[in-house]
């Protein structure tokens, strides 16, 4: 039976394995007691049936041919069993006479599995209990963090650089500004019109925080996002210093989670803004929307959390902007993003804002929260790991290619830069692109729609 | 009497009380001292108070989740559990002859009738259920590789139970005038013999066993769901 693939996701020797293996064992009797969602972990791990209902929609179990390694509960169950053997008095009776000793190479084995999930809570929906086993394994990564266990991309190229330089990406402020006089350049060639990127105003309604990936990859959609936030006379700002609003700790470590977290809110107080918008991100929306709140025990939270979906899709039913979808005419489809969908709970704000920007918008199938996951969520979509990206391509992300070929459309439109970064690998790895396909952001398309 | 039928009939069900009661105590606080300090809903969510009432109820009753995947699973699953309430409150009668005076307060007179078939056709059901449900995890190769030895234990302990209760139902003699009596002298603490047919102390055995197990297994998924429920349709 096989226990493990050929990919190999963490930067980890199996030296290091061994010694950490005994730690590790110690580390899950805490499992549910640390953690802030101790009682649905709890749940989670007591009450599973083992019914099977949820195997066969694990977008990477169907691609890899329904590989037992993949098996989303053969995963969870590497948790679950070591958690009842050691926590549990039915455990302890059962494991009495298991001879077997937790080793390195378990350990490398739970490891690699958990990150072999992109924790898309797709599972979930099908299960009658609601068992959460993208949390197990988000759980299982942070014990893994605890232990000094962690994606480099993920810990030191990213939540690292971001809470040294600002932005996981390295961008200082020269950079950055830099950027954005670039951006002002090609606005005023495309459209004629002089926007000025406010930075660091003080007192403005809303402080605009995008993934810090966007200037660099995705600046479509920060320009984008800009030309309507000028459209409409809005009072925004962006911010030089702490200006990348990912938050990796999500993905694997509490620890960062809360520190990225809290240089986020230090930021909207330093402009004492009414509103802080995450721009085209999924997860950062997530964070900032069910933990900000937390960062503030003694008061209410001084600013409102939006992400931009809400905001022009208000501006939209306001009559404050005016579309054109003509301008749009190639058939584009929407990705729901988890982060989004699933776990934000924005299903009808992007449709209807593509469906006033696009003229053929296709609906992909499965939609909604029954979406497949692009492949690249919980921060596979920046790792390429020791050996990681073909597992990414070839398996992460297959259904969502065999999705977006079904509807047919030329484009493929995501509100998060995690989906956006995997769509843009995935179109290029599968020859999409030899057949017209291409990805966008969606305030790309809003902006190219946009009636002065 | 036998020191054995002294054992199980008078002095283990005191034990099998405890820990069950005891065990499902200490399971749900378990679950509920631990943290959750984030809303952790899986939208879409109904927006209001009774929505999410009615939503966590369809869920409850109609395994709606289960829906939308394998029929063959929800069907199965449906029958079982529809099949293990009728039996649940059928044994009110064990226990107490309340049940039959309300009911013929109400008008009602076949209620031996009602009982051995509706009674008969659930405790029919639910063995059949349990076979399907243990055949489809040993045949079908995703549902056997997440089993574990627990898993063919819990079904093995339920069918047990199920099938030396319809022994007792259908080949046995053991009336409900001598269950109520043996039932009722436990609950003051003045145990009279139980029932003398055999088929009454290996049902009443490996029942208790069952419910000393139940708390410490995947079985109390019927409490625990609801903990997991109420979180995910809050927003």
């Amino acid at each position: 039976m096989k226990a493990e693939d050929e990919y190999k996701a963490l930067p980890v020797d199996d030296a290091k394995y061994d010694e950490l293996a005994p730690q590790f064992v110690e580390a899950i009797k805490k499992l549910n007691k640390s953690t802030v969602f101790g009682r649905i972990l709890s749940t989670s791990l007591d009450i599973c049936s083992k019914c099977g209902a949820c195997v066969e929609h694990c977008p990477i179990y169907l691609a890899s041919g329904k590989q037992r390694l993949y098996n989303p509960i053969v995963r969870t169950n590497l948790l679950r069993k070591l958690f009842r053997q050691h926590t549990t008095p039915t455990g302890k009776l059962l494991y009495t006479f298991s001879r077997h000793q937790f080793e390195g190479a378990d350990l490398r084995a739970l490891a690699e599995s958990v990150y072999r999930c992109t924790i898309c809570r797709r599972c979930s929906e099908f299960c009658t209990f609601k068992v959460d086993n993208a949390l197990i394994v988000r759980e299982g990564r942070v014990l893994l963090d605890s232990l000094g266990i962690a994606p480099r991309e993920l810990r030191e190229d990213g939540a690292d650089k971001q809470l040294t330089i600002g932005a996981a990406t390295g961008m200082n402020k020269d950079a950055f500004l830099g950027i954005l006089r670039f951006m002002e350049d090609d606005i005023h060639e495309r459209t004629g019109k002089t926007i000025h990127f406010p930075v660091d105003r003080k007192g403005a309604d809303m402080l605009v925080l995008h993934n810090a990936g966007d200037y660099l990859a995705f600046m479509g959609d920060v320009m984008g996002i800009a030309e309507v936030l000028d459209e409409v006379g809005a009072s925004w700002t962006l911010n030089t210093g702490f200006n990348d609003v990912v938050n990796y700790g999500l993905f694997f470590s509490d620890n960062y989670l809360v520190k990225i977290l809290k240089r986020h809110c230090e930021e909207a107080e330093r402009l004492g803004v009414k509103t802080l918008v995450v721009g085209e991100c999924g997860h950062a929306y997530k964070v900032l929307k069910l933990f900000a709140k937390s960062v503030y025990a003694d008061r209410p939270l001084p600013f409102e959390i939006k992400s931009i979906l809400q905001v022009t899709d208000d501006y939209l039913r306001e009559g404050r902007l005016r579309l054109n979808p003509e301008r749009n005419p190639e058939p584009v489809t929407y990705h729901d993003s988890c982060n989004l969908g699933r776990m934000g709970g924005l299903y009808e704000e992007p449709r209807r804002i593509l469906k006033a920007s696009c003229k053929d918008f296709r609906e992909m199938r499965p939609n909604r929260e029954l979406n497949y996951c692009c492949g690249g969520g919980s921060g596979f979509a920046i790792m390429a790991g020791p050996a990681f990206l073909p597992f990414r391509m070839k398996i992460a992300g297959k259904m969502k290619v065999d999705q977006i070929s079904e509807t047919g459309a030329k484009k493929v439109v995501s509100v998060c830069s995690n989906c956006k970064a995997q769509l843009r690998e995935l179109i290029q790895y599968y020859g999409l692109d030899q057949q017209g396909v291409t990805f966008s952001g969606l305030h790309e398309l809003v902006a190219n729609a946009l009636v002065h | 009497m036998e020191p054995y039928v002294v054992a199980i009939a008078w002095i283990l069900p005191y034990f099998t009380i405890a820990i069950f009661v005891g065990g499902l105590s200490f399971k749900s606080m378990n679950w509920l001292r631990r943290r959750m300090l984030v809303k952790w809903a899986l939208y879409p969510v109904p927006t209001s108070g009774p929505g999410r009432i009615e939503c966590l109820l369809v869920e409850i009753f109609t395994l709606r989740s289960l829906s939308k995947t394998s029929k063959g699973l929800w069907i199965g699953s449906l029958t079982f559990h529809a099949a293990l309430i009728l039996i649940i409150l059928g044994h009110i009668r064990v226990f107490s002859a309340a049940p039959d005076y309300l009911m013929k307060q109400a008008g009602m007179t076949s209620i031996d009738t009602l009982s051995l078939v509706a009674g008969g056709a659930a405790g029919l059901a639910i063995v059949i259920a349990a076979v399907y449900l243990l055949a489809r995890r040993v045949s079908i190769p995703y549902v056997r590789d997440i089993s574990t030895v627990s898993d063919y234990l819990d079904i093995l302990l339920l069918m047990a139970v199920f099938m030396s209760g319809d022994y007792m139902r259908f080949f046995s003699r053991v009336t409900l005038d001598e269950t109520r009596a043996f039932f009722m002298s436990l609950a003051y603490f003045a145990p009279r013999p139980p029932p003398g047919d055999p088929a009454f102390i290996l049902h009443f055995l490996v029942a208790q066993i069952f419910l000393m197990y139940l708390p410490f297994s995947k079985l109390v998924h019927f409490l625990g769901q609801l903990v997991n429920q109420k979180i995910v349709v809050t927003a």
